[in-house]
């Protein structure tokens, strides 16, 4: 395995009392898309703020590229990362060129380094509008796909993405994560906190973080397996029986719209337990979505 | 890494610019509105009472009675008109169709040319305070002219065993327009200052984009002066305007230093500048910040400074709690600098308060700022 470019050792980031984030652990490898997960309030906003250099942590480590991030160098870690937030994009009564400008001024880039930075990174994108054209009159999908450059601008080796997609439509997400990939694959270090669950299956490795604590980091496939073994049931009723509640040889029975998703307990044996369903339910094997994983890692305990 | 980079700060200003001439509606607010309100309230505010409505009922019928209400009619401060008995005139006070009556006793002529006293009756609406103030001011006045009126004495022969004469210095015409109109321009600073750095720090919280700002290397300092300096401008640029209304429309004398008032209005406008910063970085809402605007930062502004209410009159506890905002020294500064023109060495005690007003709330700010981020 590759070193590590982003390494968090033990981090707590305390507020008062609170803890905001609580002993978290992780390495990132570069090249990597790290996705973050969890309930809104769950630490993940606090801990991108920490590795984005916005907010030393209380307690523990954080060592990005090989710069161990302490109260005073901010600057150092600002440097070699990048962010875009969902709910900013870029300022909507600039222009494309002078929220470029805006950036390269804030990030003190010499003229030909802007220049050609911003020359690449319209080309990577597929930039056909005028430099000059107001922010607001872009398609959404194409502002987004503007404003992540500029994130890009100063070339750094790690970049945020705070909910990079909300709010767009879905063509333009297929689109802008093509981009992700395409970043990842060119060395940069691509974090991503989402709530499309189909995008964060894009993720190499996932972290899922509940109440400031880290529950689970693993790629999407690992965390399913882990989770549900490999036998999810799904059920559809057939019918009259629309209802179904969980019984001894159940370990998981949730509702997912009309349907249920069942795991049986180990050691159960399934057929025998599939049989008295059978008459009311069409019932398949299916694989775990992220969903799944989701619901029963992240929002299942606190039912 | 540069502690305080021009380039940042320059980079922040000029952007806050741009948003500031392509969107009208903060344009308006701050030249238009300024200007609007100055009009509008000069012409109005008028501490002066003229064309006071007086009833009168002249029950004598003489040369010397007629001499007394010619006196009245011709002052300019009041509109006399005839009733026909005294009962009427108090119906008319009561119906506020006129605010003074003057009933002349029947023998007032006799008793005037006898050497006695001639008797005159006035009845005043007590409910309305401020003419009635203005009104006995007035009859003082009116009662010595209309004595040599009715004797024909000329004035040379009083002027020797009478010397009675007032100067009233700085405002020789007792012009409320002259005393009001300069006290009008902090007022209107206050509301351009506050109003709009309130919005503007606001809408990037709300926006998200102080996020964006704030993981680049720009500074607390940088990113503050960026977005203060163009409304400290636009606050001038206000005030300027506001200025030249006042000599031109309002014909305000002007008695004292540009550089004295340039220099009291820009440490007034930094003041505000920081009070507005302080409101939205504490609340980060825009609709809550308006409204803290107008509690903290607008009333006091209009109630306390003496822009309405002398400070002196004001009980203790008030007069302190009024020098907590920067717009009681700085009414002094601009009526003064107005009408009286002192030099900034006589002032310097209200600079010097200005001053550190100012730098405390610039100073709360950084510090308020630095810890919000958190």
């Amino acid at each position: 395995m590759k070193p590590s470019i982003v390494d968090v050792r033990n981090l707590s980031v305390i507020f008062g009392d609170f803890y905001a984030v609580r002993d978290v652990s992780f390495c990132v490898a570069p090249g990597e898309i790290f996705g973050f997960l969890g309930a809104n309030g769950a630490g993940k906003t606090t801990t991108i703020r920490v590795l984005c250099g916005l907010l030393p942590g209380s307690r523990g480590d954080v060592i990005i590229d090989g710069e161990r991030f302490v109260a005073g160098r901010e600057n150092i870690i600002k440097q070699k990362v990048g962010y875009m937030s969902q709910r900013f994009t870029l300022y909507d009564g600039l222009s494309v060129k002078e929220n470029f400008d805006f950036a390269a001024a804030l990030r003190g880039l010499r003229r030909e380094e802007y220049l050609s930075s911003r020359e690449r990174l319209l080309k990577f994108i597929g930039f056909k509008e005028k430099l000059n054209t107001v922010v607001k009159d872009l398609p959404g999908g194409i502002k987004q796909e503007v404003a992540l450059c500029v994130s890009l601008l100063h070339d750094p080796k790690i970049v945020f993405l705070d909910e990079p997609t909300a709010g767009v439509a879905p063509v333009s997400r297929n689109r802008f994560w093509r981009l992700i990939k395409d970043l990842a694959a060119s060395g940069k270090t691509v974090f991503v906190t989402t709530h499309y669950m189909d995008e964060a299956e894009n993720c190499n490795r996932i972290a899922l973080m509940r109440a400031g604590e880290l529950i689970a980091v693993d790629s999407p496939a690992n965390l399913k397996k882990k989770t549900f073994g490999d036998s999810l049931y799904n059920f559809t009723p057939r019918g009259h029986r629309m209802s179904m509640d969980i019984d001894s040889n159940m370990e998981i029975c949730e509702p997912y719209g009309r349907h249920w998703h069942v795991k049986f307990k180990d050691g159960v044996n399934v057929s025998a337990a599939l049989r008295q369903y059978k008459g009311d339910f069409d019932i398949e094997k299916i694989q775990p979505s992220l969903e799944d994983v989701f619901i029963r890692l992240v929002e299942g305990q606190n039912r | 890494m540069k502690i305080f980079s021009m380039r940042r700060m320059g980079a922040i200003f000029s952007k806050e610019f741009k948003h500031i001439f392509r969107d009208p509606f903060t344009l308006l607010m701050a030249l238009m509105l300024p200007l609007a309100i100055v009009l509008i309230l000069g012409n109005s505010i008028e501490f002066n009472v003229k064309s006071i409505n007086m009833a009168y009922h002249d029950a004598d019928r003489t040369e010397s009675s007629r001499r007394l209400l010619e006196t009245f009619g011709s002052s300019n401060y009041f509109r006399p008109f005839a009733i026909d008995n005294p009962e009427e005139g108090f119906a008319k006070i009561v119906d506020e169709r006129a605010r003074v009556m003057v009933s002349v006793a029947p023998d007032f002529e006799k008793d005037v040319l006898g050497g006695g006293t001639g008797h005159v009756q006035i009845l005043l609406d007590g409910a309305d305070n401020s003419s009635v103030m203005a009104v006995v001011n007035y009859l003082h006045t009116i009662n010595q002219k209309a004595y040599l009126k009715i004797l024909d004495i000329p004035h040379s022969a009083v002027a020797q065993n009478m010397s009675f004469k007032t100067r009233y210095l700085f405002n020789p015409e007792l012009n409320s327009r002259w005393f009001s109109v300069p006290g009008l321009s902090a007022v209107i600073i206050a509301l351009v200052a506050i109003m709009l750095t309130t919005l503007t720090i606001c809408r990037e919280w709300e926006r998200g984009s102080m996020e964006m700002l704030l993981s680049t290397p720009a500074t607390s300092l940088e990113i503050i002066l960026g977005k203060v300096l163009p409304y400290a401008i636009l606050s001038f640029v206000g005030f300027i305007l506001v200025f030249i209304v006042a000599r031109v429309i309002f014909g305000v004398p002007f008695a004292g230093h540009y550089v004295t008032l340039v220099l009291g209005t820009l440490l007034f406008i930094l003041g505000y500048l920081a009070i507005g910063l302080f409101i939205s970085i504490s609340t980060h809402k825009q609709e809550v910040a308006i409204q803290f605007a107008c509690i903290i930062g607008l009333l006091p502004t209009v109630v306390l400074s003496g822009f309405v209410f002398p400070v002196e009159y004001m009980n203790r506890g008030y007069q302190m709690f009024s020098s907590l905002f920067p717009a009681r020294f700085y009414m002094d500064i601009t009526r003064d600098q107005f009408l009286k023109g002192s030099s900034i060495i006589d002032l310097w005690v209200l600079f010097a308060l200005l001053g550190l007003q100012a730098f405390v709330l610039m100073v709360a700010c950084l510090g308020r700022f630095k810890r919000t981020l958190e």
